[in-house]
């Protein structure tokens, strides 16, 4: 659009039209760009973007927006600016996602709560009331026991499962978050059942792990890799597909023959009916973004793997998360 | 002597320029902040964490600590002289010192806050200089019945910190855990109370809950009692701020007991102040040789809780750096920091990281000699607060509360939030009904809750567990005895009624 003004300006100057007359005639285009989205393709983005963050500043999503915008940014030239709305668990934030004018002016971090939130009916909207855009990052989740504990390998905890069922307590954050998904996906697989124990957060559930006061927990790796370290932890296993590369010791439950699906994952989406060529554009951004040393580095800081889709990859895995937490939850 | 060589090392580094800037304007901000109506230290912390990005990763550190522990220094300032608790704990600091402040003695509250304030912090640096690893343990070791057996002791305890019968305390403490279960239930993540707006199910956001309860329900009484100015100019003379040898000698032994009260509970993760403060509280009123004092201005009672409270955010950074659990949401947002720097807080943490924690040790201790010499000076300065005519003073501050409220989450629903219990506070103020043990009651029904369940859970629904575990059996023992001391007049009294009875049966 800038470019744009100044061709207009240079033609004007040459037609000898006065200086007033091209404020007004910039004005006009600028009016008629802001008008609609239509007129706004080609163009986009010419002011600067929203990325609505539905979690708390300093958290890993917001981290991971804001090193996501600082790329963006730099490869638009206009300010992609990280707005952090929270609430309800990332709702609140979502809705005004979902409810934006679909201009590409205000986006938005997606989490596996767009989701959970919806299929537990604390959020009217489903992901069909977004535009995946892309993927930035899946993590998964750590198997862990206290280092006092007799059971030496993710074999042992099924084993211990198995033979007492509903015995073995095992602490996942909250009800419904990704790290139970992730214990209620592997009692699917594996026939077995655990004594779910709820905490608010992961943290806190490590906190009762290291006191003995309960047998297992599922976590985030990066949680419990210091306390592995310290030795007061044991790792198990890794969720996933493949090892972590800062655990090449800890299998992955994969290779064990538990192919786990449910992950944290983050990604840019907007609201329903975002312009082909915002999300082309976005997308061929991302991909860089992802790439680039500022991200990596922010991803390693907070422990997260990032893992790049396009908008059609995204949609077929949200359909895909949709479909195992539907089974889950069921 | 390892650690005293760690802690010279320490303070070598919190003394360079650097340091001292930042953890300068930390204390500073954070008194600011703290004394502002309505923004708590989340929310300082929460903004200012951005800024630390391009800090050394100490000397972010040390800004940020400075922040959190400068909030309570400030939130202390704003409950004694306007009767609007910035934090929960600072909430038992009105009981006695907004009192004190009405009968024109602001001055003396202030003072010994900022010395109790002071002796507390330093003695929770002690505790964090001397006992990390030890107290890491100690937290640990809590399992959830134990936590319930705590939880449910602080409840009953502070039901009797009312002026006027336990029993509308209890009625408070009861009102507190029915509005505290509005949110997510933790256990099945149902969202329950929430009238399906979103906002709520985080919860009432507990900030803006105070400043209705105590600051506009104040507002509110004093206008429909003619609204005149709280104290004459003629009574912030030099010499009333100073407080008197009676205040210290009474405060002394008071700020002690505190402190040492703080620095114990402030090990649990993610109740320690406010518990402490409470704990504290009723514990000097216990012991008080006059407990009539208390509610009419009693100097232990501003000593103590305030003691505790520094003490107990000094010895909350045990849990986070020395175990890596946040407690709360400010310590959450701490340990992001160290994140983001890419410091790895946990078990390690003081082996391999000794120099920044024995700096940002000793920067804490710096911080509060700077929070002394930053908050004496001022204190004239904010009992003249009092003397703003109250028809300039009362919409100012209820301005400021609005916009407080509402610049933490940018959400219209705060401000209802506090002008519903703006109204509820002062109908219950009306009738003497103890506003401190409500926000108690609000701060622990989740816990309460959470940990009944899980200690259930766990056990497989056996109620046994809870005299099974040494710590909540004590807990519970302590609670029935408290609540037969509290009642033993009335028990008595029944028992020698029926005693009468059979004699003449």
């Amino acid at each position: 659009m800038k470019d744009e003004i100044k061709m207009r300006t240079d033609d004007t100057r040459r037609s000898g039209l006065t200086r007033r007359q091209v404020f007004l005639a910039a004005a006009g285009a600028l009016t008629l760009a802001a008008a609609g989205p239509a007129f706004a393709q080609g163009s986009w983005p010419e002011k600067p973007v929203e990325i609505i963050c539905g979690f708390a500043p300093g958290g890993g999503t917001d981290l991971l927006a804001r090193a996501l915008a600082d790329a963006l940014s730099d490869e638009f030239g206009v300010p992609f600016q990280v707005i952090n709305r929270t609430g309800g668990g990332g709702v609140v934030g979502f809705e005004e996602i979902a409810s934006a004018a679909p201009d590409g002016y205000k986006l938005g971090i997606l989490t596996a709560q767009v989701i959970t939130a919806n299929l537990r009916g604390v959020m009217q909207k489903s992901y069909r009331d977004f535009t995946p855009i892309a993927m930035a990052s899946i993590d998964y989740a750590g198997f862990a026991v206290n280092a006092n504990s007799d059971i030496q390998t993710f074999e042992d905890l099924l084993e211990k499962a198995r033979q007492n069922p509903g015995a073995l307590s095992l602490g996942n954050g909250s009800e419904g978050g990704s790290f139970h998904m992730t214990a209620r996906n592997l009692e699917e697989q594996a026939g077995v059942k655990f004594k779910h124990v709820p905490f608010d957060g992961g943290p806190a559930a490590i906190l009762q792990l290291l006191g003995g006061h309960i047998d297992a927990t599922v976590n985030g790796p990066t949680e419990i890799l210091p306390h592995v370290q310290g030795g007061q932890l044991r790792m198990l296993a890794v969720s996933g597909p493949k090892r972590l590369p800062d655990l090449p010791d800890v299998p992955s439950t994969a290779e064990l023959g538990f192919p786990l699906d449910v992950s944290t994952w983050r990604a840019v989406g907007g609201p329903a009916g975002l312009p082909e060529e915002v999300v082309e554009k976005l997308e061929g951004a991302i991909e860089k973004a992802v790439q680039s040393e500022r991200f990596l580095e922010t991803m390693e800081k907070i422990g997260s793997n990032p893992e790049y889709l396009d908008s059609e990859g995204l949609l077929a895995y949200l359909q895909r998360q949709e479909e195992i937490y539907t089974k889950i939850l069921d | 002597m390892d650690a005293l060589v760690n802690l010279a090392h320490g303070f070598e580094r919190a003394l360079s320029l650097e340091a001292l800037l930042f953890c300068f304007i930390g204390v500073t901000v954070g008194t600011f902040v703290g004394a502002l109506p309505g923004i708590g230290a989340l929310a300082a912390i929460s903004l200012s964490l951005p800024l630390t990005y391009y800090l050394d990763p100490m000397v972010a550190l040390i800004m940020l600590a400075g922040i959190f522990y400068g909030t309570q220094y400030g939130s202390s300032i704003s409950a004694i002289l306007l009767n609007l608790p910035g934090t929960p704990a600072s909430a038992i600091t009105c009981l006695e010192a907004y009192p004190m402040t009405k009968s024109g003695r602001a001055g003396p509250a202030l003072f010994i806050t900022a010395i109790a304030s002071f002796v507390g912090g330093s003695i929770g640096i002690v505790f964090l200089m001397g006992f990390t690893p030890v107290l890491a343990k100690f937290a640990i070791g809590f399992s959830s019945a134990d936590y319930f057996g705590l939880i449910l002791f602080c409840l009953v305890g502070a039901s009797m910190l009312g002026v006027g019968s336990p029993l509308k305390g209890l009625c408070m403490v009861a009102v507190g855990l029915l509005l505290g279960l509005v949110g997510t239930d933790v256990t099945s993540g149902t969202p329950r109370f929430t009238l399906g707006i979103p906002m709520l199910t985080d919860g009432i956001d507990l900030v803006a809950m105070m400043m209705g309860l105590f600051g506009v329900a104040e507002i509110l009484s004093a206008y429909s009692k003619g609204g005149e100015s709280l104290v004459s100019a003629s009574a912030v003379a030099l010499r009333s701020l100073i407080p008197t040898r009676q205040d210290v000698r009474e405060a002394g032994g008071a700020t002690l007991r505190g402190s040492l009260v703080g620095a114990v509970i402030g090990v649990l993760p993610g109740m320690g102040a406010t518990l402490a403060t409470f704990i504290a509280y009723g514990l000097e009123k216990r012991i008080s040789r006059n407990p009539e004092k208390f509610a009419h201005g009693a100097v232990e009672g501003v000593a103590s809780p305030e003691a505790a409270n520094n003490a107990s955010v000094q010895t909350a950074f045990i849990p986070t750096l020395g175990i890596g659990i946040p407690g709360d949401a400010v310590m959450a947002v701490l340990i992001a920091a160290m994140m983001i720097h890419g410091i790895q807080a946990g078990p390690l943490f003081m082996v391999q990281q000794a120099d920044l924690f024995w700096g940002v040790v000793a920067s804490m201790w710096i911080g509060n000699v700077m929070l002394l010499i930053l908050n004496i000076p001022l204190i004239g300065l904010w009992v003249r607060i009092l003397t703003i005519p109250s028809h300039v003073l009362y919409p100012s501050i209820l301005l400021l509360v609005c916009i407080g409220v509402y610049s933490v989450n940018n959400n219209v629903n705060d401000i209802i939030i506090v002008i519903v219990f703006g109204a509820v506070g002062y109908v219950f103020g009306m009738f003497g009904y103890p506003m401190a043990s409500l926000v108690l009651g609000v701060i622990l029904a989740p816990l309460l809750e959470e940990h009944l369940r899980r200690a259930l859970l766990l056990s497989d629904g056996n109620y046994m567990i809870f005299l099974q575990r040494p710590l909540s059996a004590t807990f519970l023992a302590l609670t029935a005895l408290f609540i037969v001391f509290s009642f033993k007049n009335q028990l008595m009294a029944l028992f020698s009624n029926e005693r009468h009875g059979d004699v003449r049966g």
